[in-house]
């Protein structure tokens, strides 16, 4: 219960933390909701999609001889989506509008990563 | 001398030195929201900050402009070397003065957000600078701080709190006989509860001050409520809207971060059950046996 | 070349017209003016935009007879007159005209600001 309650806060604090974000996700490799605080997207395709994001964007880096890879956004004419390994067991979903402070979340994403990984650990 | 309101000092400092040195380039603030001051020959063309919606998201999330044709007039402006600006007036998406008008308040409410938010440090980037929709020629930054100062009095002499940069506010039900302009019910439509001030202008594409006035009128009006920790719990307890049991109350001094808000539902799959959808995409097998459940390392 | 400016100009080149404005009505913010006098103006113009929308709240949404056109503010030697502009962005603008009632025609010159209004945020 106590390390729901604490991912749960950490997410929360992300999104107050880092102007443009305005949801978050934590979800399983195999694309299930551990966390969720999406603000009304459907958290279920979020994991899914997510999921199998990762493991494509993690096979890119490795075909393209780019070691590991630390981050995957897409940007599309509405905002951002930002994703994360956590660990080999999870994955960390943000969602930002277009005002999305990158430069700050890219300062932010190694920390924020660490911690949520510790949280599930 | 009096004191200036915000962060009006540094940048004002900051920016009369560019000025007197006619400088083009970019001043970049480092600080809370922070963002980046683009300066042609001293005057300010464009500000780009987390904290305000720039002219492409106030032209597009208005609705006022396509996306399809922005995305036209950006091509055509990228292969003709020409000016966006041009493009989207030539093509006559948006009047020239109404494009200029909209150019020089964007600018004004980018100035405001950094005027109300920190300045830790800035560093000046001489050279050129590439912005989609400059205002050419730009503003004179005494006139962008005074507007910001200004701004800020009229925030500070508000009733209520202020701390309203920070404030969420939630939708109440629009009592009888109550009619809704000037975007109301677009607002009531997106106060959550979890977004600020920044968040709703972002999502309308309109000005942060702008909707921090029209905020201020809707709670007057009862149509919002400030968030809190009790308020919310009461409307989750009641189906529905809030506000159909006792009055939410307004605890002085929103807290700063959202821990004590109750936690937004979450869901923990009962282990076995893998979304079928992902099944004909291929990328995911299924997995046999036992799943992992969170906290487990695989 | 700011076509505000060149707006305004025309504006001023009216006969009895003192000073002009645009006048952003959401934030009641001063985006451009001519021939404005003292350090007030931007309270001032504030004020005018408040006026401008609480006129429209009180006159409702799709009223018969159209929307708010004009607020007109008469004193002994001034004519003061705030046009709606026609704008699909945010709340609009005012056409802020300060007239001197002591020169000729100030009908005419009201007609006259009526005329170039439409193309000022054109």
């Amino acid at each position: 219960m106590m390390t729901e309650g604490k991912l749960l806060a950490e997410m929360q604090d992300l999104r107050d933390r880092i102007t443009g974000i305005t949801g978050t996700a934590v979800a399983s490799r195999d694309g299930l909701i551990i966390s969720e605080d999406t603000g009304g997207v459907n958290a279920d395709n979020l994991a899914a999609l997510t999921s199998a994001a990762l493991s494509l964007a993690q096979r890119l880096a490795r075909e393209a001889g780019q070691g590991t890879l630390r981050e995957a956004i897409t940007r599309s004419s509405g905002g951002y989506v930002a994703i994360y390994a956590i660990g080999t067991t999870a994955v960390l979903v943000l969602l930002g509008d277009e005002g999305l402070d990158i430069t700050r979340l890219h300062r932010e994403s190694r920390s924020v990563v660490d911690t949520i990984e510790k949280l599930l650990a | 001398m009096e004191s200036e309101e915000g962060s009006v000092g540094p940048l004002r400092e900051a920016l009369m030195v560019c000025a007197a040195a006619g400088m083009s380039g970019t001043l970049r603030v480092t600080g809370d929201p922070g963002g980046a001051i683009h300066l042609t020959d001293g005057r300010v063309a464009a500000i780009e900050t987390p904290g305000a919606p720039g002219p492409e998201v106030l032209l597009l999330r208005s609705h006022r402009v396509t996306e399809a044709g922005w995305d036209d007039a950006f091509a055509a402006a990228a292969t003709s070397g020409g000016r966006m600006r041009a493009e989207l007036v030539r093509r006559a998406m948006v009047g020239s003065g109404e494009l200029e008008g909209l150019l020089r308040t964007a600018l004004a409410d980018a100035m405001f957000v950094l005027a109300s938010g920190t300045v830790e440090e800035y560093r000046a980037e001489p050279g050129p600078v590439e912005c989609a929709l400059p205002l050419e020629p730009g503003a004179e930054p005494d006139g962008l701080l005074a507007e910001a100062s200004r701004r800020i009095r009229v925030l500070a002499a508000l009733p209520g709190r202020n701390d309203r940069g920070r404030l969420r506010v939630v939708a109440m039900p629009v009592p009888p006989g109550v009619r809704l302009g000037e975007g109301q019910d677009e607002i009531l439509a997106l106060a959550d509860g979890r977004r600020s001030p920044r968040d709703l202008a972002f999502a309308l594409g309109r000005g942060v001050y702008a909707t921090m006035l029209l905020l201020v009128r809707m709670q007057q009006a009862g149509l919002l409520v400030p968030v809190s920790a009790r308020a919310f719990a009461a409307a989750a307890r009641t189906p529905g809207r809030t506000g159909s049991g006792g009055e939410p109350q307004d605890v002085g001094g929103l807290p700063q971060r959202q821990r004590d808000l109750p936690a937004p539902s979450r869901r923990l799959r009962a282990p076995g059950r893998l979304p079928e959808r992902l099944m004909p995409l291929g990328l995911l097998r299924p997995r046999t046996g036992r799943d992992v459940s969170p906290g487990e390392t695989s | 070349m700011s076509s505000l400016t060149e707006s305004l100009r025309r504006v001023m080149a009216v006969d009895g017209v003192r000073a002009a404005a645009l006048i952003d009505i959401a934030t009641g913010m001063v985006v451009q003016s001519a021939g404005v006098e003292g350090r007030d103006f931007p309270a001032a113009a504030a004020s005018m935009a408040d006026e401008a929308r609480m006129a429209r709240a009180a006159l409702g949404p799709g009223r018969p007879g159209g929307d708010l056109d004009e607020i007109s503010l008469v004193t002994d030697c001034r004519l003061h007159i705030s046009k709606v502009l026609d704008d699909r962005l945010g709340e609009g603008m005012l056409l802020f005209v300060d007239l001197d009632r002591t020169r000729a025609n100030i009908a005419l010159a009201s007609r006259q600001v009526g005329r170039l209004a439409p193309a000022v945020l054109a």
